[in-house]
């Protein structure tokens, strides 16, 4: 069995290259559709979604982190340090978001009357304005 | 490089990047074209960016292989996700189809099926020695492998094909 050499082999590939050669599509033609966008319409789409897709996500975030703190925003925020009459009342509407874990059967009973708490909030009132 | 130069050694290399192009995508001259055209895009548009460390030829023998290879895994995933076809029918596997054995030429159908029956790696290596005439080191940059792995797929490449050749065993 004789098999073919370097030089043999060369040969192949030659005439193999030769009528490749002759097949070729245009290099204008291809460099001109390639211009036009023809080849990568598939493949634009793709990074431009997932751009617009984490934006959505990084604006909900930043929304939803702006409301926390709106709703978690302490009451002495804002007021140069003294405490003023409209900080009493924020204090006294403020509730914790977690409120409503401490709600245990029969806290009716311990909580104070409307009316004892009304006397008790106009003498606090006084006393922070004096 | 400016992009009316690069475009003139883009055309000047042409006729070498369609032939690699072919044996990229399994010698179908479709997908053959379609990458080629997306590596010219890539290069021309500045995507690919040639820094000089090589010859422009070797750089853009990369770009096409690359691009490929790319084209192979995109189509591979189509098919697999949109046709429910099996991905082992892929029209881009490396290997030379059923197309190569209709070449009107024989001597050119035998060395395409002769091709077929050795590892794409060392068809890559023997298309770019025996085809292109590069060095084996030149090989190695396009093919993106040691100097040393490209020698070892050369010389067992070699040895398969002129085996396969002398007796006529191809698949």
């Amino acid at each position: 069995m004789n098999l073919p050499d370097d030089d043999e082999l060369r040969a192949r590939f030659e005439a193999l290259r030769q009528e490749d050669r002759g097949r070729a599509p245009d290099f204008r033609g291809m460099v001109d559709r390639a211009r036009a966008g023809r080849s990568l319409p598939r493949r634009s789409g793709i990074p431009l979604l997932r751009i617009a897709a984490a934006a959505a996500i990084v604006l909900a975030v930043a929304i939803g982190v702006r409301k926390a703190r709106q709703h978690s925003v302490s009451p002495r925020d804002g007021s140069g340090g003294s405490f003023g009459a409209d900080d009493t009342v924020s204090i006294s509407r403020w509730k914790s978001p977690t409120a409503s874990l401490l709600r245990t059967s029969g806290s009716e009973v311990l909580a104070s009357s409307k009316i004892l708490s009304s006397v008790l909030d106009g003498a606090s009132r006084a006393a922070v304005q004096h | 490089m400016e992009r009316s130069e690069l475009e003139r050694e883009l055309e000047a290399l042409h006729a070498e990047s369609w032939g690699w192009a072919l044996a990229c995508c399994a010698r179908d001259p479709e997908l053959a074209e379609d990458a080629l055209q997306t590596a010219y895009l890539r290069v021309l548009s500045g995507r690919a960016k040639f820094d000089g460390r090589s010859s422009l030829r070797t750089w853009v023998f990369g770009v096409i292989r690359m691009t490929a290879i790319e084209e192979h895994r995109r189509r591979h995933a189509w098919m697999a996700r949109n046709a429910g076809v099996d991905a082992t029918m892929d029209v881009a596997d490396p290997s030379p189809g059923a197309d190569a054995t209709a070449e009107s030429s024989e001597q050119r159908a035998i060395l395409i099926a002769a091709l077929a029956t050795v590892s794409a790696r060392q068809r890559e290596v023997l298309q770019l020695v025996f085809y292109h005439g590069m060095t084996i080191e030149e090989a190695a940059r396009v093919m993106g492998v040691s100097v040393g792995s490209a020698r070892t797929h050369y010389e067992r490449g070699k040895k398969a094909l002129a085996h396969t050749l002398a007796t006529g065993a191809t698949r």
